[in-house]
């Protein structure tokens, strides 16, 4: 098949386009005069790299590339582990692998693998024929390299291997039961973690997100000021380029996991919603290119990936607002980042073959 | 699945309530918090008004300097600015703020600890040092370091460097008045302080912006004094003069309009420069570091300041003497005691009243004329006519004539002289009264009293500012003249104007007389008390006089304390008389008619420096400026700002609008320190 431009899903194109395109605008405005004012050429680089990639695995078979996910799922755990052991520590995490003048951050991209393996290991058979234990089996499956990413540690990414998990019931269809156990073990889980697992500084943020006062120097300081960021924003935003917040530097880092608050406190409440509403557009078009997929496993992998993404926005904006604890978790195209950002446009650029390939059916 | 989309979208809709109530209902709180942490208030002091004389001459203005601050979040690494007094600060970076501190110490010729001090206290703004000289400046701006900034402030100059020095007065570094109209008027002059809000970053950096005011700074107001510049020129040379020839104490001198009481000259010596109030060699430096003989050197001009800033003419009290016999005179004449021609007997120069008084003429005279007796001088004249009047009428006229009362004039440390009332009298208090022994006067008190016999008979409270404008030159209070009390008849006051007539052409005080207009006057050589005795050698000479006689327009009164030699008031004062008068004469025949209304608006914008831009100034320091043909205000900018000292030349009476002709060293010269440029300006003024 040769690539064209007629495998992509214009509403999916559409809203990529517009985010990456707002996403560059704010890391110009929030770089501005700081020492990252050439950030926004970078990540433009990125998003030219990522449409590239989009567009040629929107004309790659996707059944091709499930078929082959085993090798590739391996292959990530094998860097995973190679992460842990020569990885670069960057503000605590050691999550970078160095290769020749690039940095890559692994995770980033490992969740979509084990999010495709499972998918496809889950696909296989008609719903009614996949027992427990194989269940059990693909939540082992999320879980491990889940396990590895909190070793780094970063419970940021971790987090976002969890929408991979929804897809078990998803398969079966959820009971109450289930709702009961998962609510129990998440208790569970949740209590022993924070007694004998959490590390001091994760605790610190939950406590932190509780009362931002605690920690006027920590994290409390970068809560407080991003609250004050976009609460000064306000209904219409202090206008591009121009939000105190950010152009005097009280918001820290602005370019990365706050990059939500220089667009709030510029473009105000209107912005905000503006953004949020794309973002919609871009789940729910996701999530009915699931329904109208022709087979499982396509259906699976585009459910799990509208999870991942609703994941990222719910808890960066919701973080950026003062609404969730702080979390290292990046908005999808405003957040700099090259391996985050090029393994988003890889997951829709499957997407966007799924769709095409029920089209044509 | 309808389970899992129901929980995302309750999550969503928790973010965006979330939002709403961030953005919308609190957005107020977040912005005045937002505010008050990117906000530092920087105070901005207002131009000081201006002092001009008469005719418009500049005699204080306000020149453009920077003073710097520094901005010590800048030297916090872990700075942290929340509101207001939460800002947690850290530990400073010393290292860096030493070294900065050490490059700064030499340039501005400060202890090293204090400036580290300074860069180091916990607060968002403090100054380093003020009003720098414009090398100084220069030299800092040019290490470009951050945290480090200047601001405007102006700075006092005085162009026509020591001339009514007294009368003006000079200002401390804080701009507050210290000694005369700067300090009287202080109020007026200041203006309010206004503050800029200064964005603030993250680092505690500001970033200036000129326009952004909190509170506007209300520019002081400019006074119109009644001096003549040129007038307070020809008598500050001829007290020097007179100071070399007879070595007085001090030599002082007041020049009035009689009509109206304005005060037109004013001076004593010695003088100061109030641009510098301590010479080059001490400023700056701790008095601990001099050497013995600098010390004892310091000490004697620290001496000589407080002497030359004695107002003498208003603080000072003396015996008047003989001065006082016209009032005498002028008393008895309008309580018809006495008439003119009346023939008085004066004894031979002695009369013993009684056993308790004796009084004597320094010439021995038989019988003289009413009038003789003022031309003469006489003692015994003077205490006959006087005693003629009633004790009571007597004092009561004194006091109409304003003895034992301030005059008025609201000048620091104005004296009210003394005069005792009839009911402490003894007997020979009413006697010497009449010659001017037993009762104080201030210089200017007894010059008011003379210019009621020469007015008419109006007492007139000495004024010596005329109007008040604000910056915009727009007139804010006329200040009128005042007619304190109707003391003497019209006719009296005339029929004095003849009798002293004959002082100048007749009597003691011939060498007043003057070239081209009749005077009158009255010489007084009061003898000093030393030691508890009136020493017989030693005088206080003075000579009151008025001009031209029939309808004077200026009143002068000369005073020289303990001059050595020739010590009458004939001998010394007279000649002073003669000479000003003289000077002031000519200059009115040579003087345009009309008074120039004076260039009055003070704004930021106006200031000299900007008449065309900073940058194109480009004033190299050590090096005379170029300054032909630039406004007289911007040349003495950058004659200063260059280090030098202006002097400035030519029409007497320029104002500074006028443009300057020619100057001298010429542009590109060396220029030491405080090393003189003089200005020549042309003949826009008269």
């Amino acid at each position: 098949m040769k690539p064209s431009l007629r495998t992509l899903d214009p509403f999916l194109g559409f809203c990529v386009l517009a985010l990456a395109a707002l996403g560059t605008l704010t890391l110009y405005s929030a770089g501005r005069g700081t020492v990252h004012a050439n950030l926004w050429i970078r990540q433009s680089v990125f998003n030219l790299v990522g449409l590239g990639a989009m567009v040629f695995l929107a004309n790659t078979d996707h059944r091709r590339i499930l078929r082959r996910s085993l090798p590739v799922y391996l292959a990530s755990l094998v860097v995973l582990v190679l992460v842990l052991l020569l990885g670069k520590v960057v503000s605590g995490s050691k999550s970078w692998l160095s290769l020749g003048g690039f940095s890559l951050q692994p995770s980033e991209l490992a969740k979509w693998v084990a999010l495709l393996f499972v998918a496809h290991r889950l696909g296989r058979r008609p719903p009614e024929e996949v027992g427990n234990l194989e269940l059990l089996g693909a939540a082992g499956l999320v879980i491990f390299p889940m396990l590895l990413v909190l070793k780094q540690p970063d419970l940021g990414v971790a987090l976002t291997f969890t929408p991979i998990l929804l897809l078990l019931p998803l398969v079966r269809g959820l009971k109450w039961r289930w709702v009961a156990v998962g609510f129990l073990g998440f208790a569970l889980v949740g209590g022993v973690a924070w007694k004998y697992r959490l590390k001091p500084y994760q605790k610190e943020r939950i406590l932190t997100f509780l009362d931002p006062a605690r920690d006027l120097q920590g994290k409390g300081y970068q809560v407080h000021q991003s609250r004050i960021a976009i609460g000064a924003g306000g209904l219409l935003g202090e206008g591009f380029t121009s939000g105190s917040q950010t152009q005097l530097n009280f918001l820290p880092v602005k370019t990365t996991d706050f990059v939500f608050s220089v667009w709030a406190e510029e473009r105000g409440f209107l912005g905000v919603a503006l953004a949020l509403a794309i973002f919609g557009v871009f789940l729910s078009r996701i999530l009915s290119i699931a329904k109208e997929a022709r087979d499982a496993s396509a259906a699976y992998f585009c459910a799990g990936a509208a999870g991942i993404f609703g994941l990222h926005v719910l808890i960066n904006a919701g973080m950026v607002a003062g609404a969730v604890p702080t979390t290292g978790i990046p908005l999808p195209f405003f957040t700099y980042g090259g391996s985050s950002t090029l393994s988003f446009f890889l997951a829709l650029g499957v997407v966007m073959n799924i769709h095409h390939q029920g089209k044509t059916r | 699945m309808p389970w899992i989309l129901g929980l995302v979208l309750v999550w969503a809709a928790a973010v965006l309530l979330r939002l709403v109530w961030v953005q919308g209902v609190q957005h107020q709180r977040y912005r005045l918090r937002a505010e008050a942490q990117h906000q530092v208030r920087v105070p901005i002091a207002p131009i000081r008004g201006e002092i001009h004389d008469r005719r418009g001459e500049s005699l204080a203005i306000s020149l453009k300097v920077e003073s710097l601050f520094c901005n010590p979040p800048a030297f916090y690494p872990d700075f942290r600015s929340s509101k207001g007094e939460e800002a947690v600060w850290g530990n400073p970076d010393r290292k860096l703020a030493a070294e900065i501190a050490g490059k700064l110490a030499p340039i501005l010729e400060m202890p090293k600890a204090t400036v580290l001090e300074r860069l180091l206290r916990k607060k968002p703004f403090v100054w380093i040092d003020r009003q720098l000289e414009p090398g100084k400046t220069a030299a800092i701006k040019a290490l470009e370091i951050e945290g480090l900034e200047f601001l405007p402030e102006s700075r006092r100059y005085y162009p026509r460097g020591n001339l009514a020095c007294q009368i003006l007065g000079f200002t401390d570094i804080d701009g507050s008045g210290q000694l005369g109209i700067e300090r009287t008027f202080q109020d007026q002059l200041a203006g309010q302080p206004g503050e800029l809000l200064a964005p603030r970053d993250a680092k505690g950096r500001l970033l200036i912006l000129q326009e952004n005011y909190a509170k506007i700074p209300v520019n002081g107001a400019s006074l119109q004094l009644t001096i003549d510049g040129t007038i307070q020129h020809i008598v500050e040379e001829a007290l020097e003069e007179a100071v070399k020839l007879s070595r007085p104490a001090t030599a002082y001198a007041v020049v009035v309009d009689p009509n109206t009481g304005e005060i037109l000259a004013m001076g004593g010596t010695p003088t100061f420069d109030p641009n510098h109030v301590l010479p080059f060699k001490f400023r700056n430096r701790d008095p601990k570091d001099f050497s013995a003989a600098e010390k004892d050197e310091y000490r004697k001009e620290l001496e000589r300041q407080r002497a030359a800033r004695k107002v003498h003419p208003v603080e000072d009290a003396y015996e008047p003497g003989s001065t006082m016999k016209i009032f005498t005179a002028a008393i008895a004449l309008e309580e018809r005691k006495v008439h003119l021609g009346e023939k008085i007997d004066c004894m031979g120069g002695r009369w013993r009243y009684d056993k308790s008084l004796t009084i004597t003429d320094t010439h021995s005279h038989g019988v003289l004329t009413f009038e003789e007796v003022l031309w003469q001088s006489s003692n015994v004249g003077a205490a006959k006519i006087g005693t003629r009047l009633d004790p009571a009428v007597h004092y009561r006229y004194l006091r109409d004539f304003g003895f034992g009362q301030q005059t008025g004039l609201n000048f620091p440390g104005e004296t009210s002289g003394s005069m005792i009332a009839p009911d402490r009298w003894s007997t020979p208090t009413q006697y010497t009264f009449c010659y001017g022994y037993g009762l104080s006067v201030s210089p200017l008190q007894i010059l008011m009293a003379g210019c009621a016999l020469a007015n008419g008979g109006k007492l007139m409270q000495p004024i010596l500012v005329r109007r008040m404008f604000n910056d915009q030159g727009a007139l804010l209070k006329p200040f009128e003249p005042v007619v304190r009390k109707q003391v003497i008849s019209e006719e009296t006051s005339s029929l004095m104007r003849e009798a002293l007539k004959g002082v100048i052409t007749n009597g003691t005080g011939k060498k007043a007389m003057l070239e081209g207009s009749d005077a009158f006057g009255k010489t007084g050589t009061a003898r000093k008390i030393i030691n508890g005795k009136y020493d017989p050698k030693r005088h206080f000479a003075s000579f009151m006089g008025f001009f031209p006689a029939d309808k004077p327009q200026f009143g002068m009164l000369f005073m020289l304390d303990d001059p050595a030699g020739d010590t009458t008031g004939g001998d010394v004062a007279a000649p002073l008389f003669k000479k000003i008068g003289d000077g002031i004469l000519r200059y009115r025949a040579n003087a345009t008619a009309g008074e120039r209304e004076p260039d009055l608006k003070l704004s930021l914008r106006d200031w000299p420096s900007s008449e065309s831009s900073e940058a194109a100034i480009h004033v190299e320091v050590g090096k005379v400026p170029n300054v032909k043909d630039l406004s007289l205000k911007a040349a003495i900018q950058r004659v200063v700002m260059a280090g030098g000292e202006p002097r400035i030349e030519g029409a007497p009476g320029g104002s500074l609008a006028a443009r300057v002709q020619g100057q001298s060293p010429e542009p590109g010269v060396d220029l030491k320190p405080g090393a003189p440029v003089v200005l020549r300006i042309g003949g826009s003024g008269p």
